[in-house]
């Protein structure tokens, strides 16, 4: 005989699972672009950067979830390296770009940065130097968390300097106090919780590496305080694990040289810092205001699966690769069509869209609560 | 042996006919796309999709790697666009309200979209009064990019001539005059040139009736059509009868909109369009993941016209389709993005 009380309580149980795996409710598809390459999430996910092949060169377009379609602001050219950072406080994120150009000096590199807004749907450039063509240059952006403001360190060879983006907008600023800090050991930028760049003799760790075999790349990661060697870490990273990069074409293939930088964080409040003053890069000493508390990620609750499906029709029959997101895991999963045929999808930070490419046509869809 | 070999024969025969239509990779075209019309060739389209402020225009050409919106108008202009037989250019009349310094005012305006170019040009623009009822007849040379557009205010009557050389709509006293002495056109010449002629005008005599009510008719993707239809369709119908070679005939000089008196070249040939042999359905389609099931709407492509025929997929959903004229390509709309895809020829 069964238990009554335990058929009661299992249908509750299934009725609470259930509940558990519900899937949120999809807006209608809107389309944002064609010819699309790459697409970056906004860290909080109510915006996205892409790429889009244009004629003569690369657009980087911009999308706010609710837009009726996504906008190139920047036309680049064909040749050009780029790589995009969001600023995580504002629809606002920053392009660098690498490009040979010809001068009335004769054939030149350029490094320059554009600021992409969101909210305006336009950009313009805030940083542009000419080099010439066998100098080895890098420009090493730093966003503030919370402003949009940056530091940005310039290698030139072996000579450094560092640059402000000011929170009043324009052009970045030379900080040749930056320049000095960093000269006298201190490190930096750590990010305070105002979202100002702060400079102290705290803790820097780097590495620098290449691949040992096909598969894995195995290397001594230095941590170093204040210039001092304070321990080794040995690292292994999985090649065939997922790296977000933006301009990883030649990395995933070809790495020679691997650069990983850990953001130290900013000193505990009270503690004597350097600011820099966020409206003209000067620094000023001040007691540090605390660490930036940065946000626990979001817990991803969902995943994007794609899904080969043969369609028949009468004697004929097709492929395709519809996607879905699904909540649960094996039996107990759920999940929800977004596309009957998508090449690529990506769910954005805090599960706020679904975007998914298909035949280069970029399309987004909203998750909304059910 | 003989019967094998004939009866082998047609078994081959009846397969090749048979083979399913060969697709090229999609193509997606634009985004928040409207209407689509496929030129009469079936080498290019025109498109209209929603822009931030209104409607824009777009051309694309079978082979670019994308449409280019090269016309960019109001929310609440009434526009009509007619292709050019032999080219990948088409005429768009526009009729819109707006504001002069002279108050407000009807605005009609003619446009030349180029499709080797991408760009457009105004051809025409007139102000007439808010009320007005203007009739845009354009009549577009078969073979060349030239028209002969009749704007009718009331019972005036303007004859522009679009001239191949480029540039705006030429006043052509040469034609009115020609009217008014009960010439007929245009039609069109072997040439592609436009002949006015007092032949056999079978016009329907008399003034316009209504011959339909209460129906619906979709003209050109023309709102005012629509409206119209709805309410009394006035219908003329046309049929000038095209002189014979070496009658005696007026040409509009294709450059400059002159009449001269020439002997007719003889008509145009219209160009037989290849007979249709593909169809394209819709299937419905249900997808599965575990317990989860999604539909959608497969789009499909097939020899012939019966269902069994062999097809292929086109997309696995799709919103509508057009297969273009002489099947040289297929397109449809997903969630409003364009895309089409080119069908390889019958071998």
């Amino acid at each position: 005989m069964i238990n009554r009380n335990l058929v009661i309580f299992l249908g509750l149980a299934g009725c609470l699972h259930a509940f558990g795996q519900q899937l949120p409710k999809l807006s209608p598809a809107t389309p944002v672009d064609i010819r699309v390459k790459s697409v970056q999430w906004h860290p909080h996910g109510s915006s996205l950067l892409y790429s889009r092949d244009e004629e003569g060169g690369t657009g980087i377009g911009l999308y706010n979830l609710g837009d009726a379609e996504g906008k190139v602001v920047l036309h680049l050219g064909p040749s050009d390296k780029w790589s995009a950072e969001w600023f995580e406080g504002a629809a606002t994120a920053l392009v660098t770009v690498y490009r040979q150009v010809m001068t009335a000096q004769g054939p030149k590199k350029e490094a320059a940065i554009y600021l992409l807004n969101g909210k305006q749907e336009t950009s313009y450039q805030v940083f542009s130097r000419f080099y010439n063509v066998s100098d080895e240059v890098s420009l090493d952006c730093e966003l503030s968390p919370l402003l949009v403001h940056a530091i940005v360190t310039v290698r030139q060879g072996k000579q450094t300097y560092h640059m402000v983006l000011p929170i009043s907008g324009g052009r970045m600023i030379a900080s040749s106090d930056i320049d000095q800090a960093t000269e006298q050991g201190f490190a930096g930028p750590a990010w305070s919780k105002d979202g100002t760049a702060i400079y102290d003799k705290g803790a820097v760790q780097t590495l620098e590496t290449v691949p040992e075999n096909d598969n894995f790349i195995t290397t001594t990661v230095d941590s170093q305080k204040a210039g001092e060697v304070s321990g080794t870490i040995n690292l292994v990273l999985d090649k065939s694990a997922k790296i977000d990069l933006t301009t990883a074409d030649d990395l995933t293939t070809n790495i020679v040289h691997l650069l990983l930088k850990f953001r130290p964080s900013a000193p505990p409040a009270g503690t004597p810092v350097y600011e820099v003053v966020p409206a003209n890069g000067v620094l000023r000493p001040v007691r540090s205001p605390g660490p930036w508390q940065g946000h626990a990620p979001h817990a991803s609750t969902m995943k994007e699966v794609s899904h080969p499906c043969r369609l028949d029709f009468g004697r004929s029959s097709g492929n395709s690769k519809s996607l879905w997101l699904m909540r649960g895991e094996g039996t107990n999963a759920v999940g929800v069509m977004v596309a009957a045929n998508a090449d690529s999808a990506e769910i954005g930070p805090e599960e706020k869209a679904v975007e998914y490419i298909l035949d280069g046509a970029l399309f987004v869809r909203g998750l909304g609560s059910n | 042996m003989k019967w094998l070999a004939l009866a082998a024969m047609a078994a081959a025969g009846a397969c090749y006919a048979q083979k399913p239509p060969e697709l090229g990779p999609p193509t997606a075209v634009d985004i928040r796309v409207q209407s689509v019309k496929w030129a009469p060739g079936g080498d290019a389209l025109l498109y209209s999709r929603t822009e931030g402020k209104g409607v824009g225009l777009g051309l694309f050409v079978n082979g670019d790697d994308e449409g280019k919106v090269v016309l960019h108008l109001g929310h609440d202009d009434d526009w009509t666009a007619y292709w050019f037989y032999g080219e990948t250019n088409a005429l768009v009349t526009v009729q819109r309200q707006v504001t002069t310094t002279q108050g407000r005012k009807k605005e009609v305006a003619i446009y030349l979209l180029e499709g080797s170019r991408k760009d457009s040009s105004q051809v025409y623009s007139q102000f007439f009064d808010p009320g007005a009822q203007i009739s845009v007849v354009p009549e577009l040379s078969p073979s060349l990019t030239h028209a002969i557009v009749t704007i009718q205010d009331g019972k005036t009557a303007f004859y522009g001539v679009l001239p191949i050389s480029g540039g705006k709509l030429i006043d052509s006293r040469d034609i009115a005059e020609a009217v008014a002495e009960h010439y007929s056109g245009p039609t069109w010449s072997k040439n592609g040139t436009a002949i006015f002629s007092k032949g056999d005008d079978s016009r329907v005599a008399g003034e316009s009736k209504p011959i339909l009510r209460n129906s619906t008719i979709t003209l050109e993707d023309s709102q005012a059509h629509k409206l119209a239809a709805e309410q009394a369709l006035l219908f003329s119908l046309r049929g000038t009868s095209l002189p014979a070679t070496g009658t005696p005939v007026l040409e509009v000089v294709p450059t400059n909109g002159v009449l001269r008196q020439v002997l007719s070249p003889g008509p145009w040939d219209e160009v037989r369009r290849q007979k249709r042999t593909d169809t394209w359905l819709f299937h419905p389609m249900r997808l599965e993941l575990g317990h989860s099931s999604g539909t959608s709407k497969s789009l499909w492509i097939i020899s012939g016209s019966q269902e069994n025929a062999p097809g292929t997929l086109v997309a696995a959903n799709a919103d509508n389709a057009e297969i273009a004229p002489d099947e040289k390509a297929i397109d449809y709309t997903i969630d409003g993005a364009l895309f089409v895809r080119q069908i390889k020829p019958h071998p």
